[in-house]
């Protein structure tokens, strides 16, 4: 197992590569579901402004 | 076909129940291709010849850098809808393209680097194909700020679209840079064949994350459209109604 990590020396190189882009997949749904709630929020907002 | 109304469908507020249904459907085939494909990619495919394990950042880096290319290609085509029929949902779908793209153009370089640096023996090189990468990248991020910088949505749209339009000329520059320029970025054809069967997995395990990359593009724009459409909807009885059901 510890083998197959090691990636025959390159495993820093590959696990880098891998590494960040599941951070970067990550990062984006993160940001995905706050800009969610905010525009839920916004429409919300508005509407309550418009009917006081 | 003329019992489907596809033009109901460029109306926001038809567009954005259809979204939501899509969704689940391109994140679960997208999830189930990456699983696919990286297992076939680690697995089954054996370790090459020449670089050894290193080469196997390819099955991540090449399907990032076509997607990175397409997504822009993509936008640009709305883009151009949204400027020639002056239609809202077009400049919402190239804005919601724009940051995933810009995701896979920063993850396209940032793998190439920690691919070249155990091949080139240097984790980057000024040559064609990294450098119109790079301006790649910095579009979607001009792009992205161009947008931030005006307040009205329209206006918006549409000098964004124009900067997004002046760009696309980079996409073939890119392309066909290891053509034009003699460059150390390898050519299209990847010559690790020391083997066809070695090939045909490695071949296979690209493709299927390429597809992977297509259809969580696909899922993660309709998602954020989504909320765009809310945001620029605000005032509009029905997203108020979604938003308020939704927040339940």
């Amino acid at each position: 197992m510890s083998e197959w990590f090691a990636m025959g020396g390159y495993g820093f190189y590959v696990w880098s590569s891998y590494g960040m882009l599941a951070i970067a997949i990550v990062v984006e749904l993160v940001a995905l579901a706050r800009s969610r709630a905010r525009a839920r929020e916004y429409a919300i907002e508005v509407m309550e402004e418009e009917q006081a | 076909m003329a019992g489907i109304h596809w033009f109901k469908y460029s109306a926001p507020a038809n567009f954005y129940p259809l979204a939501g249904r899509m969704i689940p459907w391109f994140g679960t085939a997208a999830a189930i291709l990456t699983v696919i494909g990286l297992y076939i990619g680690f697995f089954v495919a054996p370790t090459d010849y020449q670089q050894g394990e290193a080469y196997r950042i390819i099955y991540i880096h090449v399907p990032a850098a076509w997607m990175a290319m397409f997504a822009y290609l993509v936008m640009a085509g709305w883009c151009a809808v949204s400027l020639i029929w002056n239609t809202r949902l077009a400049a919402m779908m190239a804005q919601a393209l724009a940051p995933t793209g810009a995701m896979f153009a920063f993850v396209s370089l940032w793998t190439g680097a920690f691919w070249g640096r155990p091949t080139w023996g240097a984790y980057w090189v000024w040559d064609a194909r990294l450098t119109s990468t790079l301006i790649l990248l910095f579009l979607y991020l001009g792009y992205i700020a161009l947008r931030a910088a005006i307040d009205d949505p329209r206006r918006a749209d549409r000098a964004s679209a124009l900067l997004a339009l002046v760009g696309a000329i980079n996409v073939p520059i890119i392309y066909f840079s290891v053509k034009w320029w003699n460059t150390l970025h390898q050519g299209a054809s990847v010559s690790m064949t020391s083997s066809p069967k070695m090939a045909q997995a490695m071949l296979a395990s690209m493709l299927i994350l390429a597809f992977a990359a297509w259809f969580y593009t696909i899922a993660v724009s309709l998602s954020r459209v989504r909320s765009i459409i809310l945001m620029r909807e605000a005032h509009a009885d029905w997203a108020q109604q979604v938003a308020k059901e939704s927040a339940k």
